[in-house]
C-alpha cells in the first residue's frame, strides 16, 4: 500500500481513456510497420505521425489503438495529374499539461500527402477514438 | 544373370538421373504478392523456365503480404496492385514498375441471369456493398434493368479477407462514385466492410460466389472467365453501358500517364465512351540494393524478358501488357541503378 502510494507520487499517473484496448506498438519505421502487417497504404502516415509526436510541444506521447489500421480512412484525389492523399487515423496521446494527472486522450491524426511527397501531419482532439 | 543384364538397370538409372538434372532449373527466383495477375505470372514463369532454364516461383498471397515479404527481404520480387508512392518506396529502398493492367469486374450468382444481362451504376453498386440495397429486386436495381424479372432474393456480398490490391482498386472506384462510401470507408486494401462474407484471394471470391446463390463479389476478369461466373455491365463515367472486356479495359488504360517517379496510377472511373470503370495496375517491386548479386541479376533478367517477350501471353489472358518502348527504356535505365552490397551495378 505504502509502496503503491510512493510509486504514484513519483511518477505521473497514466489513465487509459474509457478503458479502451490499446496496442503497445513500438514500431516506428516504415519497414517494421509493414512487417508487422499494417495496411501498406497508411504506413507512410503512421511513420510521419510518429515523427510528429516525437517533436510535438503539445503532446508528451502517442500510441496507436488496436483498431487504428481497420478504422483508418484514406481518400485520394487526382486533379491535373496532381495526386493528393488524405489519411485519417485514430490514436491516443498524452497532452503536455501542467496537471499532475496525465491521461491518454483520443486524437484524430490527418496526413496530407501531395504529389508523393512526405505526408504533412495535423492532429486534433477527437471526441471519441474509434 | 549376365554381365549386360546386370548393367542395364544401372545404365537406365544413370540416364534417368541425367534427364532429371537436365530438366532441373539452373537457378530459381522467388516472387510473391497479388493474386490479381497470378494467371499471367504463372504463364510467364512457365515460358521463362522453358526458354531460359531458370525457375520462377510465384506465390499469390495478396498484395499486402507481398509488400510485407519484399520489405522483409525474404523474396526476390513482389507484385502488388496497391501502388506505393515515391515517399513510401524511398523509405524502404524499393523500386516499383508497372507490370500489367487488367479489369476488375463485379460477379454475381443470380438464377436465370447470364453475363451482360444485368447492369448497375457505380452508385447502386456502392449501395449494395454498403448494405443499403439488400435484395435483388430492390427498386434501384429494377429501375436499371426494366426488361429483366429479378427475384426477391437477399444479396450476399462477398469481399476479400486478406490485404488485397483488388480491394484497394475496387474501393477506390466505390469512393469515387459514392460520397457515402468515400466518407465512411474510403479506399482500403483491407477494411471493416459494412456487410458480407470474407474470402481469401481472387480465387476464394470466385469460388464463394459460384457456391452462393444471390451473391455478388469482385474479381480480376480472368478469374471470372475461368470460373464461368456471371459478369455484369456498369454505367461508366460518361453514362454509357459497358461490358468488361480487354477492349474496354484498354480504353481506360490508354489514359495512364507516367510522369510520377513511382509510376503510380489510379485507373478507376475514368472518362471515355467505352471505358471500363474499374481497371487495376499491377506493379513489380524490387530492392535497389541487394546483397545477393546473382539473385538480383536473375530477377532483373526475368523483368527484361517479361517486357520484351511477355506481351502476347498477357493479351491472351485478357491483361494489358506494358509495350511503350520509351517507358521500357526508362525502366531499363532504373534497373542499371540496382546495386549489390559492394555498391557495384548488378546489370552491366
Amino acid at each position: 500500500m505504502l509502496a503503491g502510494l510512493l510509486m504514484a507520487s513519483l511518477s505521473p499517473l497514466l489513465v487509459n481513456a474509457k478503458g479502451a484496448p490499446v496496442s503497445l506498438n513500438l514500431s516506428k519505421n516504415f519497414r517494421n510497420l509493414i512487417i508487422q502487417g499494417e495496411r501498406p497504404e497508411i504506413v507512410a502516415c503512421m511513420v510521419a505521425s510518429n515523427r510528429y509526436f516525437k517533436n510535438a510541444p503539445d503532446f508528451a506521447e502517442m500510441r496507436w489503438l488496436d483498431s487504428t489500421s481497420q478504422t483508418a480512412l484514406m481518400h485520394e484525389k487526382e486533379v491535373d495529374h496532381h495526386l493528393t492523399r488524405i489519411i485519417a487515423l485514430h490514436a491516443e496521446a498524452i497532452p503536455n499539461t501542467n496537471t499532475f494527472f496525465k491521461s491518454w486522450t483520443p486524437v484524430k491524426i490527418e496526413c496530407f500527402q501531395v504529389d508523393e511527397g512526405d505526408p504533412q501531419v495535423k492532429v486534433t482532439a477527437a471526441m471519441e477514438a474509434k | 544373370m549376365g554381365y549386360f543384364s546386370r548393367l542395364f538397370p544401372a545404365a537406365v538409372l544413370l540416364l534417368l538421373m541425367g534427364a532429371v538434372s537436365f530438366a532441373h532449373a539452373d537457378s530459381e527466383i522467388d516472387g510473391v504478392g497479388a493474386t490479381f495477375p497470378m494467371p499471367i505470372m504463372q504463364s510467364w514463369a512457365e515460358a521463362y523456365q522453358s526458354q531460359k532454364n531458370i525457375k520462377v516461383n510465384y506465390l499469390g498471397i495478396g498484395s499486402a503480404e507481398g509488400i510485407k515479404r519484399i520489405t522483409a527481404r525474404t523474396v526476390d520480387f513482389a507484385v502488388t496492385d496497391i501502388g506505393l508512392t515515391q515517399s513510401e518506396l524511398s523509405q524502404d529502398d524499393l523500386m516499383q514498375f508497372p507490370l500489367v493492367a487488367g479489369g476488375i469486374t463485379p460477379v454475381i450468382h443470380l438464377p436465370g441471369i447470364s453475363s451482360g444481362q444485368l447492369r448497375l451504376t457505380g452508385s447502386v453498386l456502392a449501395d449494395i456493398f454498403l448494405g443499403k440495397v439488400a435484395y435483388w429486386d430492390d427498386v434501384a436495381i429494377q429501375n436499371l434493368n426494366a426488361t429483366i424479372s429479378l427475384p426477391h432474393l437477399a444479396i450476399t456480398v462477398i469481399h476479400r479477407k486478406d490485404g488485397s490490391g483488388t480491394s484497394f482498386t475496387f474501393t477506390s472506384y466505390l469512393a469515387k462514385v459514392s460520397p457515402e462510401w468515400d466518407q465512411r470507408f474510403g479506399i482500403g486494401s483491407s477494411l471493416q466492410w459494412p456487410v458480407g462474407e470474407a474470402a481469401v484471394g481472387n480465387s476464394g471470391i470466385a469460388k464463394t460466389v459460384a457456391q452462393t446463390e444471390g451473391s455478388i463479389g469482385y474479381v480480376e476478369f480472368r478469374y471470372a472467365q475461368k470460373s464461368k461466373l456471371t459478369t455484369i455491365n456498369l454505367i461508366n463515367h460518361d453514362g454509357n453501358n459497358v461490358a468488361p472486356s480487354l477492349d474496354t479495359f484498354m480504353q481506360a488504360y490508354k489514359q495512364a500517364h507516367w510522369h510520377k517517379a513511382s509510376y503510380y496510377q489510379s485507373l478507376t472511373d475514368l472518362p471515355g465512351a467505352n471505358s471500363w470503370p474499374i481497371v487495376a495496375m499491377s506493379y513489380v517491386l524490387i530492392h535497389a540494393t541487394r546483397n545477393e548479386h546473382e539473385d538480383a541479376l536473375q530477377t532483373l533478367h526475368f523483368l527484361e524478358w517479361i517486357y520484351a517477350n511477355g506481351a502476347l501471353a498477357a493479351q491472351e489472358a485478357s491483361y494489358i501488357p506494358i509495350t511503350d518502348e520509351a517507358l521500357i527504356q526508362a525502366f531499363a535505365a532504373r534497373w542499371k541503378q540496382v546495386k549489390d552490397e559492394q555498391g557495384n551495378a548488378v546489370l552491366k
